[in-house]
């Protein structure tokens, strides 16, 4: 009968040390999981964030700055041609003759089928000349229909009384109905939530820090952005905190 | 002699048949196996969910990489091959000193993506776009200079041993100033 009850003892023993290591492992295990949930959704985020910035000045007038007025250590505001990073190249000289009314439509041929696709059918749109981010037609133009196999944009809203001409190399860029032009996109903290534009991009956030490198004349070169994040559902209590930082050089 | 020791003792009595369930011997390799069977499916869990944020982490280098290299090959057309009134193709084309132009990208096992160049395909391409005025404010003078515009557009790829690696594109619109 003793040695019954020493096996039991030594058993309860086993199994309960047994039972701890599991539920200490299921809660590192859960723990865990809840830091590489943030750590990828700041990746995202980050990556999201760093490409807007590497995208800054794209197409604006030479006396416009790729960050904006209104950009701090925790706010950065950027403009760009588009924020929704939409854009085709004109291929063939087009002129609007003058006198052309609103209802007209155009047709813009494009350098590649690929460069129709993201256009639709009641799309704003702006065309604009890189060399010096200068508009031929200053206003809202609309997508009125598009072929890929031409690849051509049928574009309406040229009111126009004198003659625009437009030269192969142009870019029609997708731009927000109403927005201002350059459009902006402002990224800043709201809380604990990151925001893109009013967008929740990524929540728990704790800081968020922007650092401008300058050249010798004040014009800002590159962004430093610091992304940290408090790890939420912690089982133990225990704040852990994550964070990732990126250098991004403005390339506009 | 037997019949005597047969005698001092009884009979045994006729013994009950032994059940399996009495036998305790293997017993120790059971629950061995039951332990290690838990402890194995316990660790491949563990194994498998590092095994997948490893393919996550690599597959957003692989991007990274990837950027860098079409950022490279951009920066590399601007230099080198944005020159002339000609359309090249980076990938199937060679420099002057006969080096193909996608060698002069490729970095370990970065590089530009398999492509040729058609009407409808401007992978890997420099297009010269057309001359125009010099940019206003560049500071060059508009009866000397003549800017050629070229487009750019290439697509860098990460691994490029890999079936479907990651890609990354980019475009980008250069102007040399050029003496008329």
């Amino acid at each position: 009968m003793i040695e019954l009850l020493i096996t039991m003892a030594i058993l309860g023993v086993v199994v309960a040390s047994m039972y701890t290591l599991y539920l200490n492992m299921q809660r590192t295990t859960f723990n865990q999981n809840e830091v590489v949930d943030l750590q990828q959704s700041l990746r995202v985020a980050l990556d999201s964030l760093n490409r807007d910035i590497k995208m800054a000045g794209f197409l604006i007038p030479g006396d416009r700055t790729p960050v904006a007025a209104g950009s701090d250590s925790d706010t950065l505001v950027l403009e760009a041609a588009s924020t929704l990073h939409v854009f085709a190249r004109v291929a063939q000289d087009i002129e609007i003759p003058a006198g052309t009314v609103d209802t007209d439509v155009k047709d813009f041929i494009v350098a590649l089928p690929g460069m129709a696709d993201p256009f639709e059918a009641g799309d704003i749109i702006r065309i604009i000349r890189p060399q010096n981010g200068s508009q031929p037609f200053d206003a809202d133009l609309e997508v009125a229909g598009k072929n890929r196999d031409t690849p051509k944009i049928t574009v309406k809203g040229f009111a126009t009384a004198d003659a625009v001409q437009y030269v192969a190399g142009d870019m029609i860029a997708r731009v927000v109905a109403g927005a201002p032009d350059p459009a902006t996109v402002t990224w800043n903290l709201n809380g604990t939530n990151l925001e893109r534009d009013g967008q929740v991009m990524a929540t728990d956030i704790a800081a968020l820090q922007f650092t401008y490198l300058t050249d010798d004349d004040a014009n800002v070169t590159a962004v430093q952005v610091t992304l940290t994040a408090d790890v939420p559902n912690q089982l133990d209590a225990v704040a852990r905190q994550r964070s990732l930082t990126s250098v991004v050089r403005l390339r506009n | 002699m037997t019949d005597r020791i047969l005698a001092g003792r009884p009979n045994p009595a006729p013994q009950p048949m032994r059940s399996p369930l009495d036998n305790e011997r293997g017993i120790a390799l059971i629950v061995a196996i039951s332990l290690l069977a838990v402890m194995s499916i316990l660790g491949v869990m563990l194994l498998s969910a590092s095994t997948s944020e490893i393919q996550l982490s690599g597959n957003f280098r692989n991007t990274q990489e990837a950027f860098y290299a079409a950022d490279r090959a951009v920066e590399y057309a601007t230099q080198g091959v944005a020159q002339g009134e000609t359309t090249v193709d980076l990938y199937n084309d060679s420099d002057a000193s006969a080096v193909l132009h996608r060698n002069r990208v490729t970095v370990g096992q970065t590089g530009l993506e398999p492509s040729a160049v058609s009407t409808s395909d401007d992978r890997n391409s420099v297009t010269y776009i057309g001359s125009g005025p010099p940019p206003l404010g560049g500071g060059s003078d508009a009866g000397d200079f003549v800017a050629h515009n070229y487009a750019i557009s290439v697509v860098g790829v990460s691994p490029t041993s890999s079936a479907n690696p990651s890609r990354s594109t980019l475009r980008a619109q250069v102007a040399k100033i050029v003496p008329k």
